[in-house]
C-alpha cells in the first residue's frame, strides 16, 4: 500500500504546506502554484494514478476560526479517487490566492470533469479559473448578483413580497405585460453556426427528464453540437445546508435525487457518522443496504421505463409494467416510514425506526417475483431488434473519457470500469454481501442498459442476503449525544429527558474537522463533504452529485448522432434534475 | 354543361398558373402548382382519360411537389416573401425567352392538330385496359427506352449521392 | 339523376358512419393500450367510459381557437382539412356489401366502382401528405419543420413498396380472367384459389408495415414523435384544429384497414352473407366491419409493443430490405400469373 502524503512530500517538498489523516482520509495541502505540477503528478504517477476527480470545491473561511488558514480566504478542496486502487481516496485542500477576488489554476487541463465544476464554483463563490476554456455562471441566471456561498452573503437576500395590494408598482404593467409572439431572440451561443438550425430542447420537453434545456445545433438531422443550460432546478441545498442543523438537513436530501431519496439519506447519515466517527448499529446496516436496494432498483425502474419511454414512445407498455413494480417497492417504503418518494429514513446513527413485522413476508413475495418481470422486460426489449438498433452504437463512451470527465456510476460501468464504491470502498457492510459488479466494454447506450439490468438483478441478491442475515438489536445508535432515548426511558430517567431536550434544542455537535464521504448511489457517486467548526450547523455542506458530473459529456456522446439520439442518449445518463441543479 | 366545366376548370388552371409565378414565396409557388396539376388531372377525367387523371395525381401532385416542398423546406423555407435579386437584364431575357416559348408551342400545338374540332377519342380511349393495351404492344421499344432512360438517371442520382458523402466523410 | 342524389346520400352516411367509427376507434385504442399497459383506461364518463368520444369531442370544439402570431395563416388553417379529406375520400371504392335488390332497383353498397380503384387509393393516400408538409412548415417552428420533412421523405419512400405490393395484387387478378381488373368491387367478387390466397397473405405483413408508414403510426409516427420533436408538424395546432389532424390519422387507419380487409381477406364476404338476399348486405357489412376491428386491433398492438424505429433506420428499412423484398415478391408473382394463366 503506497503512502500518498509521503509520496507527495518526496517528490515536491516545497509544495506540501500541511498534511494530515482525518478519519482515514489523507488530507495535503499544497500551493496553488504548484497545483497543476500535483496534479499531473497524482493522475499520472504509475502509483497513485488519483485519475479520478470526484468532487472540486471550495471552502469559504471567513467566519471559521478553527484549522491553518495559511492567508487566504477561500481554500479549494479537490477529491480524488483512484480507481487502480480501488477508490482510494485523497483530498487535496489549496489556499487560494487573492483574498476576496479569488484565483485558481484550472485543472480541466487535467481532469476534464472539472469544467463544471469550476464553473459551478464560479458561480457560487467567485473563484476565478485561470485557463478554464469557458468560465461563465452555471447554476444561477448570468444577471444574478454576488456569489451566494460566500459566507457574507446575507440570507434571504432577495425581497419577498409577503402581502401585496393594488398600489404595487409590479402592478403597474398588469396586462401590459403579454408579449407578442415575435420575442427577443436568445443570442445562439458563441461557438455554433447561426447558419445550422438551432432546436431549443427545453427547460418544458417531454424528453429531458425534468427541466433541463439543451441549446442543440444541428446539420440537417445531424447533431453538432450540444450547450446544456442547467440550474432551472437549482435550490441552494449546500447553502440550505450550512444553516440547519445536522440532523435536520437529513429530510432536504430526499429531494435531490427524488427518485432515490434514501440513498442520498444514506449519503449524508453516512457522512455526517464519519465526521463524528461513529458506526450504526449491525441491524441498522443491515436495514440501511435493503433500502438502498430497493431504491435501487426502484431508480433504475424509472430509468428503465422512461428510457423506453424516450426511445419507444408513449404507446410501449414497458413504461407501466415497470412503475408497477415501482409502485410495490413504494409501498414497502410507505410500511416503513409512512412516505413513498421522500422518504427521510435514515437517521444519523442508524435508521428512524425499526422495520415493522409485516415488512419481510412483503418483501420476500416482492423478491420473489423481481427476477421473473425483470426476464419479462428483457423479453420485450432485448430481444426487440428495433431496441437493439436504438441503442447499440449510439453514445458511446470510451473508457479514458469516462474517466476524465468524472463519470461514475452504471455510466462508468458501461465502459468497461469495474468500478463500483459497495466494493471498492464498502460501507455498511455490503463487504459481506455476495454479488457481481455487471459490466460491459461497449460503452454504448445498449451496454449500459444490461449495466442497470444486471445490477438490479444483484442488487435482488443482496436484498436477499441481508435479509436473510438480518441481526437482532437496535435500529440506531445507543448514544444520547446523537440519537434521542428511547421512549420508555423518558418516563423514568431524568437524564434521558435532558439529554433529549438538548438534542432537539441544541443538536449534535461533531468535533472540529471535515469529512468526505462517497456512496455508490443508483447513479453514482453521491458524495457530502462536510467541515465541522464544532457548532450544531455544518460550517460547510457540499454535495456531490453523480448526474452533475455525468450530464457533462451529453455533447460528447452525441455528436455526429441524429436527433432522435439525443433523447436516447439523456435516458441513457439516467438524470434527474433535482440531482443535477442541487 | 361541359364547356362550362370546362371553363370553370380552364379558369382554376390558370390562376394557378400565373400564381406560381406571381407569388413571392417559394411554398405558395408550389401550391399553386398543385392546384394547376390538380385541375389538369380534373380534364383529364372529363375526357375520360382516367388512367392518364391518376396518374397525373399520383407522380405530380403525389411525388413532384412534394419533393419541391421538401427541397424548399431544406435550403431555408422562412415565411415571408423571398427577396429577389432581380437585375433587369434578366427580367427582359425571361420576358423574351418566355414570349419565344409561348411562340414555339402555339406554332408546334397548331402544327399537330388537325383544322377544325379536334376529334375525341373513343370513350374507352383512356382507359387502363387501352392505354397499357398500346403501350405494350405498339410502343414498347418507346416505353422501355423510357424506362431504360429513367434506370439509368436513377443510378446517376445514386452516384452523385455516393460521391458527395465519400467527399464529406473527409 | 337518380345516381347523383344516391351518391350524395350515400357519401353522406359513408362520412357519418366514418366520423363515429373515428371517435369509438379512439375509445377502442385507449380501452386496448390500457389492457395492454395493465391499465384501466376511460371509465368515467358514461357507461365503461362509452362516452369519452363525445366529452373529448365537446373539449375540442369548444376550446379557445388560437392561431399563434408568428404562422403562414392561410396555409396553417387550410392543413388539417388537407389532411382530413384524403383520408375520407378514400374509402369511396371500397365496397362495404354485396349488391341488395328491390324490384328492379340495385343497391350498392360503396360509392364508386371504378376500374382505376387501386390506383386512385394510390393518388389520394399521396395526396394526404399535403396536410402534414403544409402544417409543419406553416407552424413556422424548427420541431414542426423537422417534422414536415421526416413526413415528406417517410411517406414517398413507403409509397415505393405499397404500389410494387398493389401491382402484384393487380396482376393476379389476371388469374382466371381474360383481363385483370383495378377495381376494388371486382376484386372481391373474385373468385381465387386457395393457393393463391395463401400467396397473397405473404405479401400481407409488408402491405400492413406500409400502412403503418402511411398512416403516421407507431413505431413509425416519426413526423409526430411525442418524445424528441414533441408532436412534431402538430405542436402549433389545438383544440378542433389539433382534432382534425387527430381525425384524419385515425380514419386513414379505418381506410387502410378496410382496404387491407378487401385485398387480403375477402371484405365482406363470410358465411351467410349472401348476394341476392335481403340480410346479405346487413351480413356482409358485419363481416367487413369485424375485420376491420381485428385489423385495427394490430395497429394498436403493434403501438403497444415495438419501441420507436428512428429516422433513418425508417428509410433504410424501406430502401434496403422493404423495397427489394416486395419487388422480389412482384417478380414471383409475375411467375405464378404467367404460368396459372390459360
Amino acid at each position: 500500500m503506497i503512502d500518498p502524503i509521503a509520496t507527495l512530500r518526496e517528490a515536491f517538498p516545497d509544495a506540501v504546506l500541511d498534511s494530515t489523516v482525518y478519519r482515514d482520509t489523507p488530507i495535503v495541502t499544497i500551493k496553488a502554484d504548484a497545483l497543476l505540477e500535483v496534479g499531473r503528478f497524482l493522475r499520472d504517477e504509475p502509483g497513485l494514478s488519483y485519475n479520478l476527480l470526484s468532487d472540486l470545491t471550495v471552502v469559504d473561511r471567513l467566519k471559521l476560526n478553527h484549522g491553518q488558514d495559511f492567508g487566504s480566504r477561500f481554500h479549494g478542496i479537490y477529491q480524488l479517487r483512484s480507481i487502480e486502487r480501488n477508490g482510494d481516496l485523497l483530498q487535496l485542500k489549496v489556499p487560494l490566492p487573492g483574498g476576496d477576488d479569488p484565483v485558481a489554476p484550472s485543472v480541466t487541463g487535467i481532469w476534464p470533469t472539472a469544467t463544471w465544476h469550476e464553473r459551478e464554483a464560479y458561480d457560487l463563490f467567485g473563484v476565478r479559473y485561470e485557463g478554464h476554456p469557458d468560465l461563465r455562471r452555471i447554476l444561477l441566471p448570468p444577471d444574478w448578483q454576488g456569489h451566494p456561498l460566500r459566507k457574507d452573503m446575507p440570507l434571504g437576500g432577495e425581497r419577498v413580497p409577503f402581502s401585496v395590494t393594488w398600489d404595487d408598482e409590479e402592478f403597474a404593467f398588469l396586462g401590459k405585460q403579454i408579449m407578442k409572439a415575435e420575442q427577443r431572440p436568445e443570442p445562439v451561443p458563441g461557438r455554433m453556426d447561426p447558419k445550422h438550425m438551432i432546436v431549443n430542447m427545453g427547460p418544458q420537453h417531454p424528453a429531458t427528464h425534468g427541466v433541463l434545456r439543451l441549446i442543440v445545433e444541428l446539420d440537417g438531422e445531424r447533431v453538432v453540437g450540444i450547450e446544456p443550460d442547467i440550474g432551472y432546478l437549482h435550490s441552494g441545498f449546500e447553502k440550505q445546508g450550512e444553516n440547519v442543523r445536522y440532523k435536520d438537513f437529513v429530510y432536504y436530501t430526499d429531494r435531490m435525487d427524488y427518485v432515490s431519496a434514501m440513498q442520498n439519506n444514506l449519503a449524508y447519515c453516512l457522512a455526517v457518522e464519519k465526521l463524528l466517527g461513529i458506526e450504526a448499529p449491525p441491524r441498522a446496516q443491515g436495514i440501511r443496504v435493503i433500502m438502498a436496494e430497493l431504491q435501487r432498483i426502484a431508480s433504475h425502474l424509472v430509468w428503465l421505463a422512461t428510457h423506453a419511454l424516450d426511445v419507444g414512445g408513449t404507446g410501449l407498455s414497458l413504461l407501466m409494467y415497470a412503475f408497477r413494480e415501482r409502485e410495490e417497492i413504494l409501498d414497502l417504503f410507505e410500511m416503513v416510514c409512512g412516505a413513498r418518494l421522500t422518504t427521510s429514513y435514515m437517521r444519523i446513527g442508524g435508521v428512524d425506526q425499526d422495520l415493522p413485522p409485516a415488512f419481510a413476508p412483503r418483501l420476500r413475495e416482492l423478491l420473489a417475483i423481481l427476477p421473473e418481470r425483470f426476464d419479462e422486460y428483457e423479453r420485450m426489449l432485448s430481444r426487440s431488434p428495433i431496441w437493439r438498433h436504438r441503442l447499440i452504437g449510439i453514445g458511446k463512451l470510451s473508457k479514458e473519457d469516462a474517466i476524465a470527465y468524472g463519470v461514475t456510476g452504471p455510466m462508468l460501468r458501461g465502459s468497461g470500469v469495474k468500478y463500483d464504491l459497495r466494493k471498492a470502498q464498502p460501507y455498511c457492510g455490503y463487504d459481506q454481501y455476495d454479488f457481481e459488479i455487471p459490466c460491459y466494454p461497449e460503452g454504448d447506450s445498449y451496454a449500459r442498459y444490461l449495466v442497470r439490468m444486471g445490477e438490479m438483478r444483484q442488487s435482488v441478491r443482496i436484498i436477499q442476503q441481508a435479509l436473510d442475515n438480518l441481526p437482532e438489536g437496535d435500529h440506531i445508535i445507543d448514544d444520547p449525544k446523537i440519537a434521542p432515548p428511547k421512549r420508555q426511558l423518558l418516563d423514568q430517567s431524568m437524564e434521558a429527558l435532558i439529554h433529549h431536550f438538548k438534542l432537539f434544542t441544541e443538536g449534535i455537535r461533531p468535533p472540529v474537522g471535515e469529512a468526505y464521504h462517497g456512496i455508490e448511489a443508483s447513479k453514482g457517486e453521491m458524495g457530502i463533504y462536510l467541515v465541522s467548526d464544532g457548532g450544531p450547523h455544518p460550517y460547510r455542506c457540499r454535495v456531490r452529485t453523480p448526474s452533475f458530473s455525468n450530464l457533462q459529456v451529453i455533447e460528447l456522446m452525441s455528436k455526429g448522432h441524429l436527433f432522435s439520439d439525443i433523447v436516447t442518449i439523456i435516458g441513457t445518463i439516467d438524470i434527474v434534475l433535482g440531482d443535477v441543479d442541487r | 354543361m361541359t364547356l362550362l366545366l370546362f371553363t370553370v376548370l380552364a379558369l382554376i388552371a390558370l390562376v394557378g398558373a400565373v400564381g406560381v409565378v406571381m407569388s413571392r414565396n417559394a411554398v405558395y409557388s408550389a401550391l399553386f402548382l398543385l392546384v394547376n396539376f390538380a385541375t389538369i388531372a380534373v380534364m383529364y377525367f372529363m375526357l375520360s382519360a382516367q388512367f392518364l387523371g391518376v396518374v397525373q395525381v399520383i407522380i405530380y401532385a403525389g411525388a413532384i411537389v412534394v419533393l419541391f416542398l421538401f427541397v424548399i423546406m431544406l435550403i431555408g423555407g422562412q415565411i415571408g416573401p423571398v427577396t429577389v435579386g432581380g437585375r433587369r437584364y434578366a427580367r427582359l431575357l425571361a420576358l423574351v425567352l418566355g414570349a419565344a416559348f409561348l411562340l414555339l408551342v402555339v406554332l408546334g400545338l397548331g402544327a399537330a392538330l388537325p383544322p377544325g374540332e379536334a376529334p375525341l377519342g373513343a370513350p374507352q380511349a383512356g382507359s387502363v385496359q387501352a392505354v397499357g393495351q398500346e403501350l405494350y404492344t405498339t410502343y414498347l421499344i418507346p416505353f422501355e427506352l423510357a424506362s431504360i432512360l429513367l434506370l439509368v438517371g436513377m443510378l446517376g442520382g445514386v452516384v452523385l449521392a455516393r460521391r458527395y458523402r465519400e467527399l464529406g466523410k473527409d | 339523376m337518380i345516381i347523383v342524389i344516391t351518391s350524395v346520400i350515400k357519401s353522406l352516411v359513408l362520412i357519418l358512419l366514418l366520423l363515429t367509427g373515428f371517435a369509438y376507434l379512439t375509445y377502442y385504442e385507449r380501452k386496448l393500450l390500457s389492457r395492454f399497459q395493465v391499465r384501466i383506461g376511460p371509465n368515467r364518463a358514461g357507461p365503461r367510459g362509452l362516452l369519452q368520444p363525445v366529452a373529448d369531442a365537446v373539449k375540442a370544439i369548444f376550446k379557445e381557437e388560437v392561431v399563434p402570431d408568428h404562422v403562414d395563416k392561410v396555409v396553417y388553417l387550410l392543413a388539417p382539412a388537407l389532411s382530413l379529406i384524403p383520408a375520407l375520400v378514400a374509402f369511396a371504392v371500397v365496397p362495404l356489401a354485396p349488391d341488395l335488390t328491390i324490384g328492379n332497383f340495385t343497391l350498392r353498397f360503396h360509392i364508386a366502382d371504378v376500374n382505376i380503384a387501386l390506383l386512385y387509393i394510390l393518388a389520394i393516400t399521396s395526396v394526404g401528405t399535403y396536410g402534414i408538409i403544409l402544417g409543419g412548415w406553416s407552424s413556422n417552428n424548427n420541431y414542426s419543420l423537422l417534422g414536415a420533412l421526416r413526413t415528406a421523405s417517410q411517406m414517398i419512400s413507403y409509397e415505393l413498396p405499397m404500389g410494387i405490393i398493389l401491382v402484384a395484387i393487380i396482376l393476379t387478378t389476371n388469374i382466371g380472367r381474360e383481363t385483370g381488373t383495378l377495381s376494388l368491387v371486382e376484386i372481391v367478387n373474385q373468385d381465387r384459389p386457395w393457393w393463391l390466397w395463401l400467396w397473397l397473405w405473404l405479401a400481407f405483413p409488408m402491405f400492413f408495415i406500409t400502412m403503418l408508414a402511411e398512416s403516421n403510426r407507431s413505431p413509425f409516427d416519426l413526423p409526430e414523435t411525442e418524445n424528441e420533436l414533441i408532436a412534431g408538424f402538430q405542436i402549433e395546432y389545438g383544440g378542433i384544429k389539433f382534432a382534425l389532424y387527430f381525425m384524419a390519422e385515425y380514419i386513414s387507419m379505418i381506410t387502410g384497414s378496410a382496404i387491407m380487409a378487401t385485398l387480403f381477406f375477402g371484405g365482406w364476404h363470410g358465411p351467410f352473407a349472401t348476394p341476392g338476399t335481403w340480410y346479405g348486405p346487413i351480413v356482409g357489412f358485419g363481416w367487413l366491419v369485424l375485420k376491420i376491428i381485428v385489423l385495427l386491433f394490430l395497429y394498436i398492438w403493434v403501438r403497444a409493443s415495438m419501441p420507436r424505429i428512428r429516422y433513418d433506420q425508417l428509410l433504410q428499412f424501406c430502401w434496403k430490405i422493404l423495397t427489394p423484398l416486395s419487388i422480389a415478391y412482384l417478380i414471383l408473382t409475375a411467375i405464378i400469373v404467367a404460368l396459372a394463366a390459360p
